[in-house]
């Protein structure tokens, strides 16, 4: 399992951990609670380009479907098979054996504009503060 | 407010589920966008991640032969079209992902309006919530859903997020409310504008109509119906 402080994070909940120039990306724990239970993952195709905020990936729940956005620019270098198999991985591990999909950054330093898990633990107290949906 | 959107074409289950794409892709960050269905014919529409199958072989069983179901945006169960009030809301979903934050919204907005015009239902709260849902919709109600006084679920929807909108779709069905399909429609867009904290506006803009046909390639391919 991967240590959530040494994570970066975007305001739509994904995580990122980047090292080598690959980000490892996955949705946060609070993300994985709000949603509830997953019972479906589509994963982006590997060898497909995507941009920093582009959705490419779709996780559902029992009553919602949400799209995931890749922190990152770049390739798409593997997809986690398991949560394909087994949805409910991505609330069990989401930190860990959850993780989505893996991104060869093409502009690595995007990640400094990302949120440490300080910020991001303010951005969810403000939204929470801000009501409902 | 919704004659516009109640003389407007009707459409088919691709043409439905087109609209309210382009609708999600195109209303304004801040919106709220409301669509109360016209529909062509009976049809039928089956939740995002379900496979084909299961929405063919309940169609059968229904004695819907030679029928097309259409996979949907959103999540959810297999929805029959057959004399439900269909409709559609985009809103604002920039905070919380929680979807039952929303269904409790909306449906708690559709039962006081229904309530005001004299039918009462209920936002069904089990002790727990059952493992996975039903293929069909309306095979049992789930959490947050409306029933009627003796269990019958009356209202479901289904959810999509994306881009910090998100587009819910709710099917009413009318059995044993009392009331007309304009009293049902009425109740349905005070309900859900209550819901979203704005009034919702039923307009749909040309540019936005003209999207969903562009749109319905997609709803009416293979590819997309046929991949699970």
């Amino acid at each position: 399992m991967l240590d959530p402080k040494a994570l970066k994070y975007q305001t739509s909940h994904e995580w990122v951990s980047l090292s080598d120039g690959v980000g490892v990306v996955g949705i946060s724990d609070h993300a994985q609670k709000e949603i509830t239970d997953v019972v479906f993952v589509e994963l982006p195709k590997v060898g497909r380009t995507v941009k920093a905020a582009e959705a490419c990936c779709v996780v559902e729940s029992v009553k919602a479907a949400f799209d995931i956005y890749s922190p990152l620019s770049g390739e798409i270098v593997a997809v986690n098979e398991a949560v394909v198999k087994d949805p409910a991985l991505v609330n069990r591990e989401p930190f860990g054996g959850g993780w989505l999909f893996k991104v060869k950054a093409s502009a690595p330093n995007e990640a400094a504009a990302l949120m440490d898990l300080k910020h991001y633990e303010e951005h969810l107290a403000s939204e929470a503060a801000h009501g409902s949906h | 407010m919704l004659g516009a959107e109640l003389s407007a074409p009707a459409l088919d289950a691709a043409g439905q589920m087109a609209l309210d794409e382009a609708v999600l892709l195109s209303a304004p960050r801040g919106a709220v966008v409301l669509r109360v269905y016209r529909w062509a014919g009976r049809d039928c529409t089956f939740g995002y991640s379900r496979p084909r199958a299961e929405a063919l072989a309940a169609c059968a069983a229904r004695g819907w032969r030679g029928a097309a179901p259409v996979r949907r945006a959103t999540g959810g169960g297999i929805v029959f079209h057959d004399g439900d009030l269909t409709f559609s809301l985009v809103f604002p979903w920039d905070r919380t992902l929680a979807p039952d934050a929303v269904y409790e919204a909306v449906h708690r907005g559709v039962r006081l309006a229904l309530k005001a015009r004299g039918a009462s239902t209920r936002l069904f709260s089990p002790p727990g919530r059952s493992p996975g849902a039903a293929a069909a919709c309306f095979a049992r109600a789930e959490p947050l859903d409306l029933t009627a006084e003796d269990g019958r679920k009356v209202l479901g929807g289904a959810l999509r997020k994306k881009d910090g909108k998100g587009l819910y779709q709710g099917s009413l069905r009318p059995e044993g409310l009392g009331l007309s399909a304009e009293a049902l429609a009425e109740a349905v867009a005070e309900g859900a504008g209550r819901a979203a904290g704005a009034a919702a506006t039923t307009e749909i803009r040309d540019e936005w109509r003209a999207l969903g046909r562009e749109l319905e390639t997609r709803y009416r391919s293979p590819e997309w119906n046929q991949r699970r």
